[in-house]
C-alpha cells in the first residue's frame, strides 16, 4: 500500500472532466456481470438520450447516453456485461482495453445485491485495474426482501471507493449514485487502486513487475495488474508484449513456470483463488442475513425443471407454449385452423385481419393502393408507379413485415429471460443438445427459428464459444419459421384431400427439417476448428422473479432496432434487386412476368430441378421470388399460373403427390430468406462465410429433396 | 499412504452434499470460467441435484449447472451427505 501515493493520473483528477461548450463533462463507463440489471440502470438513467454504435471492428453494439445533473454532462458508455476482465472473449477484451486505454473519468461498476459472491468478481476485477471507481450495488430492495441486508459504508472503506445501494428498476438510490460519481469525478471523493496481497505469489510478481517497466508498449496498465495478470497467462497481454517486447514475453512466461513449480500450483488458480477468499472476507463483514430467505417456489419450480424425467419435457412444453403464443398473436396459427376446422371460417377470417401480420399487410397494402392511385391519376409511367408501389414500398415492406415478428419474439425470449426460466431449459435440454454437439443453450436461439429465423440467429450471440455461435447460425434457417408454416399449410390443405393427410405432411416436413438441421450440425462440428472441441455447459441458475416489463420491453427494442440498422438497408436493396428482376425485362418494364428477366432465370433454373420433380419454370420462378421472403412463394406461384388460390395453382401445376411433397421439403429448407441472410452478413461480415452459408443451405436442400422425391415414388401410397 | 474415500468428482458426487472442491483438472475458458464464479480449490458448495444431466450446485446463494464433462474434472471431497 505504500507505493499508492505514485499511482496514476489520479492525483490531477479535475483536469480529466472536460469543459465543453462551457459545461463540466464527465466521461462515465457502467460495467458488471451478466444479470445484475447493468442495462436497466443504463437506461434508467439514460432515458431516451441514448445512442447505439459499434465497438470499431467488433460486431457487438455499443450503447452510449447522456443525462445531466446540476449542469454537468455525464457521458455514460455501457460496456458490455461480462464476469471478469481475463480477455478470454470479444466482450471481456472491449470491457478491458475501454477502461486501460479510454480512461473513463469514472467506473461505475454495477453489482447484484442477491448474489454478491459472483458479481463482486468482475468488481473486484476493475478495482485491481483502475481508481476512479463507484460501486452500485443493485436490486437492494430484492435483497432486502430475502432478508439479506448489506453494509455499504463497512464495504466503502473496504474497498477504498464509494459503495451506493441502488434499485434501477424502483429508481432507488440513483441521485446518490451521480453525485458519488461526480465526487469521484472532481476529486472530492479520494479513492485508491485495490492492491490485495497474492501470498506466495506476490514474490514473482514483484520480480516480473521490475522487468515490465522497460516495456513501453504496457505503460497504460498499472504494472503490478500487469505482473500478477502475466502470471495468470493473459493472452492479450502475452499478445502485446509478443509485438512490442518479444524478449520480455519468453520471461514472463519462465516466471510462471518457476512460480508453478515452486509453489505448487498454477498461478491462475492461485490468483482466483486469493480473489474469492477477498470476496468471501469482504462479504462475511458486510452482509448481514436476518430471517430466512422463501425459496418454496423456486425450489419447487427448480425440481421440475432440474429432474431428471421431467426436465426435458417441462423445457420443451415451455417453449413450445411461447412459440405457439407468439404464433397467435402474430399470423393467429392454431386458432384460426382450428376456428376453420370447425367450420367458423368468418370468425377465423376476423381473427387473421386482427392478427399482427394481418394488420401490418392491410396498412401496406392500402398505402401501396392510395400511391398507385394518385400516382396514376397524375399521369405517371407505369415503370415509376411499378417501382415505387412494388418496389419501394416492397422493400419497406419486407423489412416492416418482419419488424413485428422479431420484436415479438424478443419479447417472449426476455420474458423468459427475465424470470430465469431460460438458464433452467438450458440446463434441461443440455443432454439432447449434446447429442448433435451442441449445448443446451443452443435449444433457445435455435426454439426462436420456429419464430423467424432472424432473432435465431441474433440469438447466437448468447453461446459460450465462437464455433458454437457459427454452427448455430448455419443451422439456425433449416428450421422452419412462421412464413414457411404458412406455406406448408397452404400447400398441404391444396395438395392432400384429408385434413390428416395434409396433417401428416406437415409434420413429415417440420420431420424432416430438424433431421437436416442435426446432419447439418453433426457435420459442421466435423469440419470448424477447433475440431475436438466439446461444448461444456457452465450456467449460472439466477434466482426466479417476476419479470419486469420494461426490462423486457428495452431488451425487445434494443434487439427490433439493431435488426433494423444492421439487416435493413441490405434487405431493402435486396428486395428492390428482385424486384427489377421480375419488373423489368429485355424489352424494358414488363406487366407480365413471362416477359421479365425473372422469367429468363426460372427457366435456366427449372431443369436443375427436373431431377427433383420440379423442373418448371413456374416453381424456379415462385423460388426465386421466395427469396424476398418466403411468403412470396404461394403469391408468385398463383400469379405466374394464372390462378386465383394456391389450390387452383397447384391443380393447373398438375403435381403428383409425391412431386408435392418434394416442393414442401424444398420450399421449407432451400436457401435463407434475405433478412435472415442479411443478419448472417451483419453479424459475421466475411463474404465467404455468407456465400458458405448459401451453398450450404442450397446442397443441403438439395440431396434431401432428392432423397424425399426418390423415396416417395417408391412408396406406391403417396 | 492413507486413502481418502471421501475423495470423489463433481460427477459423482451425491445430491444433498456438501463438497470441498479440491483441485479443478481442465485447461480451458470454462475451467477458468468456473473460478472466476467461486469455484476454486477449498471452496465449499452444495450439491443441489446430480442426477442424468448436468450437475447443478450452489455456492453461497448462486447456483449453477455444471456440464457433466467438466463435472467430471473437478476433484472434491465430500464434507457432509
Amino acid at each position: 500500500m505504500t507505493r499508492l501515493a505514485r499511482e496514476h493520473a489520479g492525483t490531477q483528477p479535475q483536469s480529466r472532466a472536460r469543459e465543453e461548450g462551457g459545461r463540466r463533462r464527465v466521461r462515465v463507463a457502467l460495467a458488471g456481470a451478466p444479470n445484475v440489471g447493468k442495462s436497466t440502470l443504463f437506461n434508467v438513467l439514460v432515458g431516451a438520450r441514448r445512442f447505439v454504435g459499434n465497438w470499431p471492428g467488433k460486431t457487438i453494439d455499443r450503447y452510449e447516453g447522456e443525462l445531466e445533473h446540476h449542469g454537468v454532462v455525464l457521458r455514460l458508455v455501457d460496456l458490455p456485461g461480462t464476469y471478469s476482465l481475463s480477455a478470454l472473449s470479444e466482450e471481456e477484451v472491449i470491457a478491458r482495453d475501454f477502461i486501460v486505454h479510454e480512461k473513463p473519468d469514472v467506473v461505475v461498476v454495477v453489482v447484484n445485491a442477491v448474489s454478491l459472491e459472483t458479481t463482486m468478481y468482475l468488481a473486484l476485477q476493475v478495482l485491481e485495474l483502475y481508481d476512479r471507481v463507484v460501486v452500485a450495488v443493485n436490486k437492494m430492495d430484492a435483497a432486502a426482501r430475502r432478508g439479506l441486508h448489506v453494509l455499504l459504508d463497512r464495504m466503502s472503506r473496504a474497498l477504498g471507493v464509494p459503495v451506493v445501494g441502488v434499485s434501477a428498476l424502483r429508481g432507488e438510490g440513483l441521485h446518490e449514485l451521480i453525485e458519488s460519481v461526480l465526487a469521484v469525478a472532481s476529486g472530492a471523493a479520494r479513492t485508491q487502486r485495490l492492491r490485495l496481497n497474492y501470498g506466495g505469489l506476490a514474490h514473482y510478481a514483484a520480480l516480473l513487475e521490475g522487468e515490465l517497466g522497460r516495456c513501453a508498449a504496457l505503460r497504460d496498465y498499472p504494472p503490478d495488474w500487469a505482473a500478477v495478470r502475466l502470471l495468470e497467462g493473459d493472452s492479450e497481454l502475452e499478445k502485446v508484449l509478443a509485438e512490442a517486447c518479444p524478449e520480455l514475453l519468453e520471461k514472463a512466461r519462465q516466471a510462471r513456470r518457476r512460480a508453478e513449480e515452486e509453489l505448487g500450483a498454477e498461478p491462475a488458480l492461485l490468483a482466483a483463488s486469493t480473489r474469492y477468499a477477498f470476496i468471501s472476507e469482504l462479504l462475511r463483514s458486510c452482509v448481514v442475513y436476518s430471517g430466512v430467505a422463501r425459496k418454496s417456489t423456486s425450489e419447487l419450480l427448480d425440481k421440475i425443471y432440474l429432474s431428471r424425467l421431467l426436465g426435458l419435457p417441462a423445457a420443451l412444453t415451455t417453449l413450445m407454449s411461447v412459440v405457439v403464443v407468439a404464433f397467435a398473436i402474430n399470423t393467429g396459427f392454431p386458432l384460426v385452423q382450428i376456428l376453420e376446422a370447425l367450420g367458423h371460417s368468418d370468425l377465423a377470417e376476423l381473427v387473421e385481419a386482427y392478427t399482427l401480420s394481418g394488420l401490418v399487410n392491410a396498412a401496406l397494402s392500402g398505402l401501396a393502393d392510395i400511391t398507385a392511385s394518385t400516382l396514376s391519376a397524375r399521369g405517371v409511367s407505369p415503370l415509376l408507379i411499378s417501382l415505387v408501389t412494388e418496389g419501394i414500398l416492397g422493400g419497406v415492406g419486407a423489412i416492416l413485415a418482419f419488424l413485428p415478428l422479431i420484436f415479438l419474439v424478443f419479447i417472449f425470449f426476455g420474458f423468459l429471460e427475465d424470470t430465469g426460466v431460460m438458464a433452467r431449459i438450458a440446463v434441461a435440454s443440455h443432454a439432447l443438445m449434446e447429442k448433435v454437439r451442441l449445448s443446451g443453450k443452443a435449444l433457445l436461439p435455435l426454439a426462436l427459428g420456429l419464430g423467424c429465423n432472424v432473432p435465431a440467429i441474433m440469438g447466437t450471440k448468447i453461446l459460450p464459444s465462437d464455433k458454437e455461435k457459427l454452427v448455430a447460425s448455419f443451422v439456425a434457417p433449416l428450421i422452419p419459421c412462421q412464413a414457411r408454416l404458412v406455406i406448408l399449410l397452404a400447400l398441404a390443405t391444396a395438395l392432400f384431400s384429408s385434413a390428416a393427410a395434409a396433417l401428416t405432411a406437415l409434420i413429415l416436413v417440420y420431420l424432416v427439417a430438424l433431421l437436416a438441421a442435426g446432419i447439418l450440425t453433426l457435420i459442421l462440428n466435423r469440419v470448424i476448428p477447433p475440431k475436438e472441441e466439446v461444448p461444456e455447459l457452465l450456467v449460472e441458475l439466477p434466482p426466479y422473479h417476476v419479470p419486469s416489463i420494461r426490462v423486457i420491453w428495452w431488451y425487445a427494442v434494443d434487439n427490433a432496432l439493431h435488426f433494423l440498422k444492421k439487416a435493413g438497408v441490405i434487405i431493402f436493396l435486396l428486395s428492390l434487386a428482385t424486384w427489377a428482376l421480375l419488373r423489368l425485362g429485355p424489352s424494358g418494364y414488363v406487366e407480365s412476368v413471362e416477359n421479365s428477366f425473372a422469367y429468363i432465370v426460372g427457366s435456366a433454373v427449372a431443369p436443375l430441378l427436373a431431377p427433383i420433380g420440379l423442373g418448371r419454370w413456374e416453381i424456379a420462378l415462385a423460388l426465386v421470388s421466395g427469396f424476398i421472403a418466403k411468403e412470396s412463394v404461394l403469391a408468385t406461384l398463383i400469379i405466374a399460373t394464372s390462378s386465383t388460390s394456391a389450390a387452383e395453382a397447384l391443380s393447373r401445376l398438375a403435381l403428383s403427390p409425391s412431386q408435392a411433397l418434394t416442393l414442401m421439403v424444398f420450399a421449407t429448407l432451400y436457401m435463407p430468406c434475405l433478412a435472415t441472410l442479411a443478419t448472417f452478413h451483419a453479424q459475421y461480415r466475411r463474404p465467404k462465410l455468407t456465400l458458405a452459408f448459401v451453398a450450404a443451405s442450397l446442397v443441403l436442400a438439395y440431396a434431401i429433396s432428392l432423397v424425399t422425391y426418390i423415396v416417395c415414388q417408391a412408396i406406391p401410397v403417396v | 499412504m492413507t486413502v481418502d474415500y471421501r475423495r470423489t468428482t463433481l460427477e459423482l458426487a451425491p445430491p444433498g452434499s456438501q463438497v470441498r472442491v479440491v483441485e479443478i483438472r481442465h485447461h480451458s475458458g470454462q475451467a477458468r470460467r468456473l473460478m472466476e464464479l467461486g469455484v476454486v480449490p477449498g471452496a465449499v458448495v452444495r450439491v443441489v441435484s446430480n442426477s442424468a444431466g448436468p450437475v447443478v450446485i450452489e455456492a453461497g446463494s448462486a447456483r449453477f449447472a455444471i456440464g457433466r464433462g467438466l463435472a467430471r474434472k473437478i476433484v472434491v471431497e465430500v464434507v457432509e451427505q
